[in-house]
């Protein structure tokens, strides 16, 4: 009754992906020009919000400087496609790298504080790392001015290559890389690792005596983030052309953790959500109102107060496939 | 010697909670530690489970030194304690409560395969939920049981370990006579299976399963015996202010 149980559970999950994948695909078809370089942009951000929920949803540690990680991928991204060489991959592999580094460096130096320490000390490295590029004028980054001009290369999947340039094909990519980016994070916080995160978030004091070290899990998780974070960061760049000072500001730190908790932080897809939504719903409404953020920060005060769990808790039904019954 | 205590101390400011205790414990055998509160029970488990450092002292498992040894350590050479207040997740359920418990013991090589198709964890999970009498409870949110049932889960978080050396402290704390009753069977049932230090306060339990007790006062080792001989230590009989025990 169980196989028979989860192999119906695979076919309705399956089925679910299938046709939120293939509305995504057709929907461009009916935005126009602008409208498809907004979904571009949302669905690039629903990663870097997702990221944000490895650490924050599921290991429960604050951080308030994860655009850190997103701008320095940005930026990877930019000096791999204007100075070194014009290949989507090494962009991707290189930014990966740096935002490994410097997330295994935050979170090995900083781990050792928690709660609202740890948050703070992120968001003074997040600064130094601000500060540093924003003060870089005489580098190939370009220091307040941002790294302009980047190319947009072709990407070379090796039966076909896909023109960049082209918003609709830079919209599929971005959907297929948003879907990677979540089945690969389904499976970590579905894994052993991801169980021992759960732990770390309702009692960090006890996981230590069942075997398990939290400094190490806790800085894995840190890395693990600011990789996905770097990866939406270089896509950012490729799609953007350009790397900014912006994507690493700290004001970008403040909305992404609004995105998360609108959409609802421990179920991955809420933060994806909450990216999207957020996305669209700033742009739409900042062509009425200058003061737009002031009816986001309404928005978010409703829905922590009235819906802790965000919009995506709303219909979510409880996880509790984990336990074999 | 499986398990030695060497002249441990350790101070909190003026306050000498734990002084030059030793004691040294044969496979197999339970032994309980009581005293008045405050006698530096707890403390004592503290810094056998490396959560505070000794200022002096060594405490020695199966022949290595494990003094200071940060617990997830000690977990895998096999030593596990439960708390006296209950320390269980609160958020997740009954029965992912204990495989977290069980996952910890050895590091998976199948770090990414969903943590269901983790077969030996699964199944001693399930042996464990129905040695505790927690197999109806497996799907309900460990914050939602009752007193006595959370304590119980203490318990199976502990011995999911699968340690040779358990340190139960204080484990009835709070619960009904009858929850009582069913622990005493419990450690009964494991007696002899692993080797227990108990911190207890209920003295039919600690009677009832001990082969030694070793009585703690204001961070002194007080006596140290079997049961019978400590019943009649004077010094003890004084340190609970005249109560017969």
């Amino acid at each position: 009754m169980a196989k028979l149980n989860s192999g119906s559970n695979f076919k309705k999950t399956f089925l679910v992906h299938a046709i939120i994948l293939a509305a995504l695909a057709v929907l461009p078809l009916f935005l126009n020009g602008y409208h498809q370089k907004l979904a571009v942009e949302a669905i690039i951000l629903s990663v870097f919000a997702m990221s944000l929920d490895l650490v924050m949803g599921y290991a429960g540690i604050a951080t308030f400087g994860h655009a850190a990680f997103f701008g320095i991928g940005g930026y990877a991204m930019g000096v791999m496609l204007k100075f070194l060489f014009p290949s989507m991959w090494l962009g991707l592999i290189l930014a990966g790298f740096c935002t490994a580094i410097l997330a295994f460096f935050i979170g090995f130096v900083s781990i050792r504080a928690k709660g609202i320490y740890f948050a703070i000390l992120t968001l003074a490295f997040a600064e130094v790392v601000y500060r540093i590029i924003f003060h870089s004028y005489n580098t190939p980054l370009g220091g307040s001015d941002g790294l302009v001009g980047v190319p947009t290369p072709m990407l070379h999947l090796g039966f076909v290559d896909i023109d960049l340039r082209n918003t609709v094909n830079f919209y599929w990519v971005a959907v297929a890389f948003a879907y990677l980016s979540y089945l690969v994070c389904r499976l970590i916080v579905g894994s052993p690792f991801g169980s021992i995160l759960s732990g770390i978030r309702e009692n960090e004091n006890r996981v230590p005596f069942l075997g398990f070290n939290v400094k190490w899990t806790k800085v894995t998780t840190f890395v693990l983030a600011g990789i996905f974070a770097g990866f939406s960061g270089a896509m950012f760049t490729a799609f953007k052309t350009y790397a900014d000072t912006e994507q690493l500001n700290f004001l970008l730190s403040g909305k992404v953790i609004v995105m998360a908790l609108i959409g609802g932080i421990g179920t991955l897809i809420g933060p994806m959500v909450g990216a999207v939504v957020i996305t669209i719903f700033e742009s739409i409404i900042s062509t009425y109102f200058r003061a737009h953020h002031l009816i986001i920060g309404a928005l978010f005060v409703i829905v922590v107060i009235f819906m802790p769990k965000g919009l995506f808790g709303l219909f979510a039904r409880k996880d509790r496939n984990n336990n074999g019954s | 010697m499986f398990f030695e205590v060497k002249e441990l101390c350790r101070s909190f400011g003026a306050l000498q909670a734990v002084n030059n205790v030793s004691f040294t414990l044969d496979e197999g055998t339970t032994l309980s530690i009581i005293g008045p509160n405050g006698a530096g029970k707890t403390t004592l488990f503290n810094v056998i489970t490396g959560v505070f450092p000794p200022d002096r002292g060594e405490v020695m498992f199966k022949g290595t030194r494990v003094t200071g040894m940060p617990p997830d350590k000690l977990c895998h050479r096999g030593i596990a304690r439960s708390f006296q207040i209950t320390n269980i997740f609160q958020g997740l359920s009954v029965f992912e409560n204990i495989r977290l418990a069980c996952q910890g013991r050895k590091a998976t090589k199948r770090m990414f395969s969903h943590v269901s198709k983790l077969k030996e964890p699964m199944e001693e999970t399930e042996k464990i939920l129905d040695l505790l009498g927690l197999l109806d409870l497996r799907d309900r949110r460990a914050g939602t049981l009752s007193h006595g049932d959370q304590r119980y889960l203490e318990i199976g978080m502990t011995l999911a370990a699968k340690p040779s050396l358990v340190l139960f402290d204080e484990p009835t704390a709070g619960m009904t006579p009858m929850e009582t009753k069913a622990t005493i069977e419990l450690i009964r049932k494991l007696k002899g299976m692993v080797t227990i230090i108990i911190i207890e306060h209920d003295i039919n339990m600690v009677f009832a399963v001990s082969d030694r007790i070793l009585v703690m006062d204001q961070g002194n080792v007080l006596a140290d015996g079997p049961p019978e001989e400590v019943k009649a230590n004077e010094a003890v009989k004084a340190a609970y202010f005249g109560e017969e025990i």
